[in-house]
């Protein structure tokens, strides 16, 4: 497809395919891909994380590096620079502190290297209920 | 540098992407979509390869229903198989 087109359709395309957005779009065709041209003898795992936010322990309480998604709206209210953050009442935001994830990622590698035969794992690190929080 | 890391790596964490939600669709394809396959390519090129791992996002499946319970697995396509 010409790159013209595909910019002129990519409303279109999200509106069908009812993603909110390309990225949720892409990183789903993402791991359709691994999933679908994995190599028999490659083990493979894909994590799936929430809402990433700063650290909960390791190595130090809140530690972050970056004020991207998440961080942004926690940030900005946090520091006073917003103080109301408009969003549907009855979504909930679920995330998950960054140490978690980290965590997550190493123990599920280590956990399929371990395993006498390859194969292709796929992990949640989302909260159940925990730290679910209503944005309003 | 291809062929020291082609030799040596054993595992490979591919945390990469782009967050910028609303990028234009090319570039979101070129670095969330292909960048993932050309690690899936890179690991199959290296020898002493033990796992490769992708860190994808809670909400790739965000075009279910509304309460939809989702599974530890990758769902079935929603573009089809042949859409490249």
């Amino acid at each position: 497809m010409e790159p013209q087109v595909l910019e002129r359709e990519e409303p279109k395309i999200l509106q069908q395919y009812k993603f909110p957005n390309t990225y949720t779009l892409t990183k789903n065709l993402a791991e359709q891909a691994l999933k679908k041209y994995r190599h028999p003898r490659l083990r493979l795992i894909i994590t799936r994380p929430a809402v990433v936010t700063s650290t909960q322990k390791f190595p130090f309480k809140g530690w972050t590096d970056s004020i991207a998604a998440g961080g942004a709206v926690i940030y900005t209210l946090g520091m006073g620079i917003s103080s109301r953050d408009l969003s549907y009442p009855n979504v909930l935001n679920c995330t998950v502190p960054c140490d978690y994830v980290v965590n997550g990622i190493l123990v599920s590698t280590a956990h399929a290297a371990a395993l006498p035969e390859p194969q292709f794992k796929l992990y949640h690190l989302c909260p159940s209920g925990v730290s679910d929080y209503k944005q309003s | 540098m291809r062929k020291r890391v082609t030799d040596e790596v054993q595992v490979i964490l591919n945390t990469a992407a782009s967050i910028n939600f609303d990028d234009p669709i090319r570039e979101a394809l070129q670095i969330n979509y292909f960048g993932a396959r050309r690690i899936l390519d890179l690991a199959h090129e290296c020898k002493n390869i033990i796992a490769l791992h992708h860190v994808s996002t809670a909400f790739a499946n965000t075009n279910t229903p509304n309460n939809a319970v989702i599974p530890e697995d990758v769902m079935p396509s929603v573009i089809g198989e042949n859409w490249e």
